[in-house]
């Protein structure tokens, strides 16, 4: 992470009037914002706090930054994701893989609180509050509908996402994470009913699974969740053989594998 | 942080296993896979095209350990894959649906190094996606695309 990531984000009220209540509201939704995307970027590490670093109270904008050096760059993924919400056009392609559902729910919820009579109208965020922003985006109330839109966008496949699991929550709703080895996303799987489903998701946390079902997907092909059918794990025998270099020296014998290979997909 | 990350053909796989003297960069990129600094991306596909017939389960399980190792990250034959294979067809960039599986496994998930021995029916795919798809021999040359 660079050293000086940060994060700046102006307040626009109607008659150039901000009321608290909408600035600790704005606040607040930022915040949780900023910690959902760090969470998803640092692969399920516990997020570190972040701090205030200027205020200035004109149009209220205020540079928040991590109270420490993390190796985790939150601040482009969040500026990227805003960007590619806030676009105009079809179903962003751009939204990164590390902007996830909760980020997207994050920000629907700080686009309720924009455009209230008398409230807040837009926000602006840039990036190096201390010097010259870079990356300004700007939200109004459209990106509610904009988030309402990536959030119903999608398919569903049958498949299998291949990945570490973690994170199983129990209560509000029953579900564990797998951590998509291709896209890196977390990928949601409610836990089917029963104390079955339950302990085998227990028993797979930390480790690397295959886990097969239905796979919602957001219209970018991001995986978004899986219902799940079947687990098992990706999990390496010490004993077992070791495919080195000359392991199978017979695998396809004399032929060339680059004519195998032709003559398999003739 | 993404690491570096690069696809391979099952041709590659295979030269590998087999031993084949130009397979033998793949074990400085695997040496540096296992230290974590890169990912070796691998089509579905392959999972069924390295595959020694009548084979002792012995080289079974070793074909298993190769693909269940946490640097090779395997790449589903999707909906969006299978598209883009068909697209790559359809423009004539590639003459088998196959073969255009493994590379529209690279482009669709922006990697952009594919490394493969057939370098004639992948040639005209090179450029392809973004980042443009660099088609070559498997060589450790110290780097490798970015996995976005």
């Amino acid at each position: 992470m660079p050293d000086d990531e940060s994060l700046t984000f102006v307040l626009h009220g109607e008659n150039d009037i901000v009321p608290v209540d909408a600035l600790v509201d704005a606040v607040k939704r930022i915040a949780k914002l900023v910690y959902d995307v760090q969470y998803v970027a640092g692969r399920g590490l516990k997020p570190r706090p972040w701090v205030i670093v200027r205020l200035s109270s004109s149009s209220p904008s205020i540079t928040i930054r991590p109270a420490v050096k993390s190796t985790v760059a939150t601040v482009p993924i969040v500026l990227e994701g805003l960007r590619a919400v806030a676009s105009e056009g079809e179903m962003p392609a751009e939204l990164p893989a590390m902007f996830g559902e909760d980020a997207l729910v994050d920000l629907r919820r700080i686009g309720q609180g924009l455009s209230k009579r008398g409230g807040l109208t837009d926000i602006t965020f840039s990036a190096n509050g201390d010097s010259t922003p870079t990356e300004v985006t700007r939200i109004d109330q459209r990106i509610r509908e904009r988030v309402d839109s990536v959030l119903r966008s999608g398919y569903t496949e049958h498949g299998s996402i291949e990945g570490r699991v973690d994170a199983i929550q129990t209560h509000r709703g029953r579900w564990f994470t797998v951590w998509d080895d291709v896209t890196g996303a977390p990928v949601r799987c409610p836990i089917p009913e029963g104390r079955f489903w339950l302990e085998r998701a227990k028993a797979a946390l930390t480790t690397r699974q295959v886990v097969s079902g239905q796979i919602r997907y957001f219209g970018n092909g991001l995986p978004r969740s899986i219902t799940v059918e079947e687990m098992k794990p990706l999990a390496q025998d010490a004993q077992g053989p070791k495919a080195t270099f000359g392991g199978i020296p017979d695998i396809i014998g004399d032929e060339d594998s680059v004519e195998y290979i032709r003559r398999l997909h003739e | 942080m993404p690491k570096p990350r690069r696809l391979w053909c099952s041709c590659v796989i295979i030269d590998y296993l087999k031993g084949a003297p130009r397979a033998k960069p793949c074990e400085e990129i695997i040496d540096h896979g296992t230290k974590g600094e890169l990912e070796i991306a691998v089509s579905m596909l392959a999972h069924a095209e390295v595959v020694k017939v009548g084979g002792s389960s012995s080289d079974e399980a070793m074909i298993q350990e190769f693909f269940s190792r946490p640097y090779v990250v395997s790449i589903q034959v999707d909906r969006r894959v299978a598209e883009e294979a068909r697209r790559l067809v359809r423009l004539g960039l590639m003459k088998k649906p196959l073969d255009a599986v493994h590379a529209a496994s690279a482009t669709i998930h922006r990697i952009s190094v594919l490394e493969t021995y057939n370098l004639k029916d992948f040639a005209e795919v090179a450029g392809q996606g973004s980042p443009a798809l660099v088609v070559r021999e498997p060589i450790w040359d110290g780097q490798g695309s970015l996995a976005i």
